[in-house]
C-alpha cells in the first residue's frame, strides 16, 4: 500500500509539489503568526498585570537617543543621568504615591564577568522598590529587602551564573533571585544595590566624561519610577514635566498605543496568513477533488485484483496524509524560521514587550495547526472517497488501458 | 476451485444481456466462452469474477454462494483465489513492469513480502527479465500482455478468468499466453476464457456459446 502511495505521489510530481508547497507555506505562516501573537500579547498582558510604575521619568536629553517605547518595553537601560534630587522633588508633588530610582551602569560581558553574552548592570534600591520585586522569584524564601554588597538579582535570560564562583567585574557575587521573564531588556540585566553600581561605574574606565558632564555618580539617577494615587495621571505628569529637564512617559498610554499598533499589525499579518492557508487548502481540494474520477480505471483495476473499498479509501487518504503530514512537518520547521525573521523585523520597528512561548504552548500551537490541516485534508478527500466507493471494478475489463 | 453459477440474469438499463445463465466448472478444468462481439461475454466474466453483481442469480465458489459474502470478503476472494487477464493489459502507467506484477499483493496482508521475488521469477519465465524496470509505455503490446498475465498468476490463483487473452497478439505471443493459461489446469487450477479464437477455445475442456443472453454448450473437446 505504501509503495502505491509513494509511486502515485512521485508520478504526479507537479501536482504533488504544488500541494506540498501550499501546505508548507500555509502551516509556516500560521505557526509563525501564532508564536508571534502569543509572544507579543503575553508580553503585554504580563506588563499590565504586574504592579509596575504609572510614570517613568527620565532626563529630557535622553529623548533624542531612545524612544519612549524602547525605554518602557525593552527596558533599554541607556546611559543617561540626572540629579537624584529629582526623585525627592517628584515625591513632593501632590498625587504621587511613591517613587523609586534606578541607576544604569555599564554593559558587561564574558571578558569581565561570568555572563554569557552582553548584559546590562542596573542599580536599584531594594528597600523602597515595588517595580522589580513582583518579577523576582527566589528559591526557599522572600527576596531580601536590602541587597548587600556582592548580592545580585539576574534577569531570566542572563546565563553563566550557575557556576561555583560567579563574578561581576572580578568581584565574587551571589545570585539571590532570578527575575521571571518580563519580555523586556530587563531579562538581560543584572540588578545590584544602587550605591554599589554607582561606585562600580565611578571607577569604570571610559565613563569619566559622564561624571564630568553630570557630576559625581553618587548623586545621580538614570530614571525615576512613579506610582500615582488614584486620580489624574495626566495632571501629575504635567506637574513633573514642569520641574524642567525631565521627560515623562505614561505607561498606560504607551501600553495602549503599542497594543493598538500590534493589533493592526497582526490583523494585516493574520489576513495574509489566512489567505495563504486558504490558498493551500484550495490546492489540496483541487488535487483530490477529481482524483477518483481521473484515476477511476486504475482504482477499478485495484478493486478487480482484490482491493476492497476500504483499501481504496486508505490509498486515497494515505496520499492526502503523506502530503499534509510532510507539508506540516516542513511547515512547522519553516514557521520557526519565519517567526524569528518576523520578530527581528518587528523589533527594528520599535520596542514592545515580548515573552517567548513556553515549549508547551509551542507544542499546543503546532498540534492545533496540524489538526486544522488534517481536518482540511480529510474534507478534501471526502468527495473522492465517496466517488471511489462507487467505482465499478468491472470497468477494469473495458478495453481501455490505464494512463 | 469449483464454480457454479445459477440463474445469472443481467441487463444494462432495459437492454437484457444475460438471461438465466447456468454454468458449472469443476476444479482443475477449463471452459471457453464464445460469442459475437457485444453478446455479453465480458459481462458474464465480470459476474463470475465477482466484479459485477447480477440483477438476479448467484455464483458459488466451492459450494459457497457469493451472496452470503460481504464486500471485503468478495474482494479477498478476488485477490487471493481469482486471477484476471483483461482484454487489454490494464497496466498502471506510473508503475514499473515488476511493480505492476506485484499490485495484487499490495492489498493482501502477508503476501507482499515474497511478492517481488515471485514477480521477478514470473518475468524471468516469461522472458521479460530485462524489462522488469521498464514502464508500460516503454514496452510492446505483447510484452505488456505477458506482464498482465504474470500479474494474474502472481498469487497462484485457483481460478483464472481471461477475457480475449490472445486478441491483437501475434502468433508467438498468442501461443505463449495460451500455453501458460492452459498449463494452469495441469497444475490444479481452473480456467474460464472468453475468446473469438476457435483454436484457443478448442484447448478447453468445454466450449459454451453465449447468444441472446443464453449460454449453451457447443461441444465437448
Amino acid at each position: 500500500m505504501w509503495s502505491l502511495i509513494r509511486q502515485s505521489i512521485a508520478m504526479r510530481k507537479v501536482q504533488s509539489a504544488s500541494v506540498l508547497v501550499g501546505v508548507v507555506l500555509g502551516v509556516a505562516s500560521l505557526f509563525a503568526l501564532f508564536l508571534l501573537y502569543q509572544g507579543v500579547f503575553s508580553g503585554i498582558a504580563t506588563s499590565i498585570s504586574r504592579d509596575g510604575a504609572d510614570l517613568l521619568v527620565i532626563p529630557s536629553d535622553a529623548e533624542s537617543s531612545v524612544s519612549d517605547d524602547d525605554l518602557l518595553f525593552t527596558g533599554a537601560p541607556v546611559t543617561m543621568y540626572f540629579s537624584s534630587s529629582v526623585a525627592d522633588q517628584i515625591a513632593g508633588i501632590d498625587g504621587v504615591e511613591r517613587v523609586t530610582g534606578q541607576f544604569y551602569g555599564q554593559t558587561l560581558d564574558a571578558s569581565c564577568c561570568s555572563s554569557i553574552g552582553a548584559v546590562r548592570l542596573v542599580g536599584y534600591d531594594a528597600s523602597i522598590d515595588w517595580v522589580i520585586r513582583p518579577w523576582a522569584t527566589m528559591d526557599g524564601g522572600e527576596i531580601p529587602s536590602q541587597l548587600v554588597e556582592g548580592e545580585v538579582i539576574i534577569g531570566s535570560n542572563v546565563k553563566g551564573f550557575g557556576v561555583d564562583d560567579p563574578k561581576v567585574l572580578g568581584n565574587p557575587v551571589t545570585v539571590v533571585a532570578v527575575l521571571a521573564p518580563t519580555g523586556t531588556d530587563l531579562d538581560d540585566c543584572i540588578l545590584m544595590d544602587i550605591d554599589q553600581v554607582r561606585a562600580i561605574s565611578a571607577a569604570t574606565d571610559g565613563y569619566g566624561h559622564y561624571w564630568e558632564k553630570y557630576g559625581d555618580p553618587t548623586g545621580l539617577l538614570s530614571a525615576v519610577l512613579v506610582s500615582v494615587d488614584d486620580g489624574d495621571q495626566d495632571a501629575v505628569a504635567a506637574k513633573i514635566e514642569a520641574l524642567g529637564g525631565v521627560h515623562v512617559i505614561k505607561s498606560a498610554e504607551a501600553v495602549k498605543e503599542v497594543q493598538g499598533q500590534m493589533r493592526v499589525v497582526f490583523q494585516v499579518m493574520l489576513g495574509a496568513g489566512v489567505l495563504l492557508a486558504v490558498a493551500s487548502l484550495a490546492k489540496l481540494f483541487a488535487r483530490f477533488f477529481s482524483m477518483a474520477w481521473d484515476r477511476r480505471r486504475e482504482l477499478a483495476l485495484y478493486r478487480a485484483v482484490g482491493a476492497s473499498r476500504r483499501d481504496i479509501s486508505r490509498l486515497i487518504a494515505g496520499e492526502a496524509a503523506v502530503l499534509v503530514g510532510a507539508g506540516s512537518a516542513v511547515g512547522l520547521v519553516l514557521g520557526v524560521g519565519l517567526y524569528r525573521l518576523m520578530l527581528g523585523l518587528l523589533t527594528t520597528q520599535g520596542g514592545f514587550p515580548f515573552i517567548a512561548c513556553a515549549p508547551l504552548v509551542v507544542a499546543g500551537g503546532a498540534v492545533i495547526i496540524i489538526v486544522i490541516f488534517a481536518i482540511a485534508g480529510a474534507l478534501a478527500v471526502a468527495a473522492p472517497l465517496r466517488q471511489a466507493g462507487r467505482i465499478d471494478p468491472a470497468s477494469a475489463l473495458q478495453q481501455v488501458d490505464i494512463d | 476451485m469449483s464454480l457454479d453459477a445459477f440463474g445469472i440474469t443481467h441487463s444494462y438499463d432495459d437492454d437484457p444481456v444475460l438471461a438465466d445463465v447456468q454454468l458449472s466448472l469443476a476444479a482443475e478444468s477449463s471452459v471457453a466462452i464464445m460469442g459475437s462481439s457485444g453478446c455479453g461475454k465480458t459481462t458474464l466474466l465480470s459476474v463470475l469474477g465477482l466484479l459485477l453483481a447480477p440483477r438476479a442469480g448467484t455464483v458459488a465458489f466451492d459450494g459457497r454462494s457469493s451472496s452470503t459474502m460481504d464486500e471485503p470478503e468478495r474482494a479477498r476472494l478476488r485477490g487471493e483465489r481469482i486471477g484476471f487477464v483483461f482484454q487489454t493489459a490494464q497496466l498502471v502507467g506510473s508503475l514499473r513492469a515488476w511493480e505492476n506484477v506485484v499490485v495484487p499483493a499490495r492489498f493482501r496482508a502477508g503476501k507482499a513480502a515474497g511478492a517481488a521475488a515471485r514477480a521477478r521469477d514470473l518475468l524471468d519465465g516469461f522472458g521479460l527479465s530485462d524489462y522488469a524496470e521498464h514502464f508500460p509505455h516503454q514496452l510492446s503490446l505483447g510484452q505488456r500482455r505477458r506482464i498482465a498475465l504474470a500479474r494474474a498468476l502472481l498469487l497462484d490463483p485457483a481460478l483464472v478468468i481471461a477475457d480475449e487473452p490472445t486478441d491483437d497478439l501475434d502468433a508467438d505471443n498468442a501461443r505463449f499466453v495460451a500455453d501458460t493459461l492452459f498449463a494452469r489446469t495441469q497444475e490444479g487450477g481452473s480456467l474460464i476464457v472468453a475468446t473469438h479464437d476457435r483454436v484457443l477455445a478448442e484447448r478447453a475442456d468445454a466450449i459454451l456459446m453465449l447468444e441472446d443472453g443464453h449460454l449453451d454448450p457447443v461441444s465437448d473437446t
